[in-house]
């Protein structure tokens, strides 16, 4: 806090001038995003090379002596909570909400600065705290990212000695730090907004981090509950979720708990996070489609709703995880049907997707081909999932490859194309800098058909019945010898797509410093992030006076002699004038909407 | 107005910014101890379940306790100023008195022999009134932060926070110790 006062002092243009006030214990919504997705995306790529691992094994069974089964399940489990925790969430979230909300609102910061910043100080700690696992006696657990009691913590899962403790220990730390992200984000969109910002006039991004936000801090208590209740299992005795075991020839002090229970808790949580990542990545998608297409974005009203629909359905849909865990024929008929209207709102922004790009004057720049290439997968994922939604379907699919097809597909590689597309599409407005081109395009074409070409076959593996989960395929008569050459061939594609990877890290640091300046508004967007006195924007965001709003983010295809499109903060008695705002030059002189009050 | 807008931290001082944010963060602890509650009565299910006894007296001092806390807060926030001190130190001392009379009942139920791993009620009964102890004790640390500031809104806010926790604990203490498989039974008979 005692940094607030010095702030209001000093006034916006001179901010914090130290290093360490500045680029380290900084309460600026924009580095503490950058801090988040630095962070995201380096324990990513721990997750990565987890991933590479295990497809080590499934393609070279043996080969690697290192990776015996204790490893490869905790390979797996890391990869996968990694993944979907501390990458996605936090990278969404922490890293484009932070960025993102204030500026496309028209706000100085997030209306709890410090406690943004403490935000990132405890993810950060559980992130460590993640990490120390790999150095803890018995390394960390294996039990699969669900975490399955009463598995998870009896003698034979690798880490069930320290692993399972420090990773739910983690989990509650990640749960912490998310509440106070959170906090800061769904507050700041209700109350900071500027003058003329009308919730139905938000970026179709800041919608979909709002109602992620509310999904996370709505559904996390559950992931919450459930851990502390496994903890105090595992640690203390207790029978919440352990039933009587004999173990290793002993009765243990467990009795009467339900593992079912927790299945309940864990995915009343991990449903809703699944459109935690998804509702980002839609709205990302929709500016990213809009701008590159120069179209406003079809249907906006309908796309507003259809992420509000989303958000509200995904709470009554989760037991569809749970169709083989035995449940009453009626409540899979409930989930099934719940699960399916969901595939109503979530298609109706596939057609508006694609009706935005009907007819528009497609540029296909780096963040363009990300956003159809994020079309594309989330397309073909969605639609394995209504196979999997039905439960006379996915009782046999269950706990094949073909799980593993659909929801990487749908929630891997789909958020990260978006995550991918965002990054490119902001990165000038971060960095004032633009990427290097050639590199940018090679890693979407790298990653894009590289992720195609390992999750595609998986269908066919599913099929086939080639279980998920094993650590080695031999000797199973069902399994024909064909489907190894096909792990063989995954394994070899997944490396070199893993290695594609460090091409965009390359470019990403490479460009910050050596790229070429990018101007204020290189893709010519309407939305107000673009407006900045300053390209990167400086401390307080806007200079001496907040920007006006006069429209919908997406005014293009308005052709007015150079200019196709009208910025948000133009006002209607102003169109003769607005040409001149509208250069992107001008944006830079100060302040471009000029509003007499 | 530009120079209260000038630093995110003026805009956090706004009075209607900080309500809205305890009312989303209330929603957050309201969500995390009705998933307790669920997670309670579909525990209840199983036949090893064994109701709790009648509440120890230090279980009703406790919540007189809280009770008294939450109306002293009431009197800091009625005043226009807050120039006394006195209703805002009764109050932080009533809850300091409050969680050593929830330990001292904790301390009642063991030696009743209801501890903690016997049986799965008796779980639910420590973790949940453990869990609303610490945020009593998070709830005590954020207003002696706030109230080095002589801060009004904030004063205010802290009397809401005291209500919801008063509110919670008496939605927990009657699920503890008054919802028996019975009378969930009964409830959900009742919408047939």
């Amino acid at each position: 806090m005692a940094y607030g006062g010095a702030h209001g002092e000093h006034g916006h243009e001179h901010g914090p001038q130290s290093f360490w006030t500045k680029y380290v214990w900084s309460q600026d919504h924009k580095v503490i995003a950058v801090q988040y997705a630095v962070t995201a995306i380096l324990v990513g790529l721990v997750a990565l090379v987890l991933s590479d691992l295990m497809r080590l094994q499934l393609g070279f069974p043996g080969k690697f002596e290192f990776i015996d089964a204790n490893r490869y399940y905790q390979f797996m489990t890391m990869h996968g909570m990694i993944m979907v925790i501390y990458l996605l969430t936090a990278l969404f979230l922490g890293g484009f909400g932070n960025y993102l909300i204030p500026l496309m609102l028209g706000a100085r910061d997030m209306v709890f600065p410090f406690l943004n910043m403490l935000s990132y100080w405890v993810y950060l700690l559980a992130v460590l705290i993640l990490m120390a696992s790999f150095f803890v006696p018995g390394g960390p657990t294996g039990a699969g990212w669900t975490l399955y009691p009463p598995q998870a913590i009896l003698p034979g899962t690798p880490g069930v000695e320290w692993g399972i403790v420090v990773m739910l220990i983690s989990l509650v730390v990640f749960i912490v730090a998310a509440t106070m992200g959170g906090l800061n984000y769904v507050t700041t969109v209700l109350q900071a907004r500027t003058r003329g910002m009308t919730l139905m006039r938000m970026p179709l991004t800041v919608w979909g981090i709002f109602v992620a936000t509310i999904l996370a801090l709505l559904a996390f208590p559950a992931l919450f509950v459930s851990g502390v209740m496994m903890m105090l299992d595992k640690t203390l005795g207790t029978s919440f979720f352990m039933p009587a075991v004999v173990s290793m020839g002993q009765h243990l002090g467990h009795a009467g708990g339900s593992p079912l229970l927790f299945q309940h808790l864990f995915w009343f949580f991990g449903h809703p996070e699944v459109y935690i990542v998804a509702l980002p990545a839609f709205g990302i998608i929709s500016d990213l489609i809009s701008v590159h297409a120069r179209k406003c974005i079809f249907g906006y009203r309908m796309m507003v709703w259809a992420i509000v629909i989303i958000g509200g359905l995904s709470f009554v849909v989760w037991a569809h995880h749970m169709y083989v865990s035995g449940m009453h024929p009626y409540f899979g008929f409930f989930f099934a049907t719940t699960t399916l209207i969901i595939a109503v709102p979530t298609a109706l922004k596939v057609y508006n997707w694609t009706l935005t790009l009907w007819r528009g004057d497609i540029h296909l720049t780096v963040p363009m081909l990300f956003a159809i290439g994020f079309i594309s997968t989330f397309l073909i994922g969605g639609l394995t999932g209504l196979f999997l939604g039905n439960v006379s379907v996915d009782i046999p699919l269950s706990n094949t490859y073909f799980v593993v097809a659909h929801f990487h597909m749908v929630m891997g590689v789909s958020p990260v194309l978006a995550v991918f597309g965002g990054i490119y599409h902001w990165y000038p407005k971060i960095t004032g800098r633009m990427f290097h081109e050639g590199m940018a395009r090679f890693h979407f074409w790298g990653s894009f058909l590289g992720a195609y070409l390992i999750f595609f076959p998986m269908h066919y593996l599913g099929v086939l019945g080639m279980p998920r989960r094993y650590y080695a395929y031999e000797g199973y008569n069902f399994i024909p010898a064909s489907a190894q050459a096909l792990n063989e061939y995954i394994s070899v594609v997944a490396i070199i797509v893993g290695v594609i990877q460090l091409v965009f890290l390359l470019n990403m640091a490479w460009s910050a410093f050596r790229g070429p300046l990018a101007g204020p508004n290189p893709w010519r967007a309407a939305s107000l992030e673009w407006f900045t006195p300053q390209t990167p924007p400086v401390h307080g965001n806007w200079g001496a006076e907040l920007p006006v709003v006069y429209r919908g983010a997406y005014d293009y295809g308005k052709q007015d002699g150079e200019s196709d499109y009208v910025p948000q903060n133009v006002g209607p008695e102003q169109d003769d004038r607005a040409a001149e705002h509208r250069r992107p030059a001008g944006a830079g002189a100060g302040h471009p909407a000029g509003v007499p009050k | 107005m530009s120079a209260l807008a000038m630093s995110g931290q003026m805009v956090g001082a706004d009075p209607q910014v900080r309500r809205t944010g305890l009312w989303v963060f209330l929603a957050v602890v309201t969500m995390l101890f009705l998933l307790f509650s669920i997670a309670f009565v579909m525990r209840m299910a199983a036949d090893d379940w064994r109701v709790l006894p009648a509440p120890p007296w230090q279980l009703w001092a406790s919540t007189a306790l809280l009770a008294a806390s939450s109306l002293a807060w009431a009197a800091a926030a009625r005043q226009a100023t807050p120039h006394s001190a006195l209703p805002v130190y009764a109050a932080m001392l009533l809850s300091l008195a409050f969680i050593g009379m929830q330990l001292w009942g904790w301390q009642a139920m063991a030696a009743m022999h209801y501890g903690l791993a016997a049986n799965p009620a008796n779980s639910f009964f420590y973790m949940i009134t453990g869990l609303h102890g610490l945020h009593v004790l998070g709830g005590l640390v954020v207003a002696a932060l706030v109230w080095r500031k002589r801060d009004g809104v904030a004063i205010s806010l802290c009397a809401r926070y005291w209500h919801y926790l008063l509110g919670l604990w008496l939605a927990m203490y009657s699920l503890l110790f008054l919802m028996t498989p019975e009378r969930f039974d009964a409830i959900c008979s009742s919408f047939k």
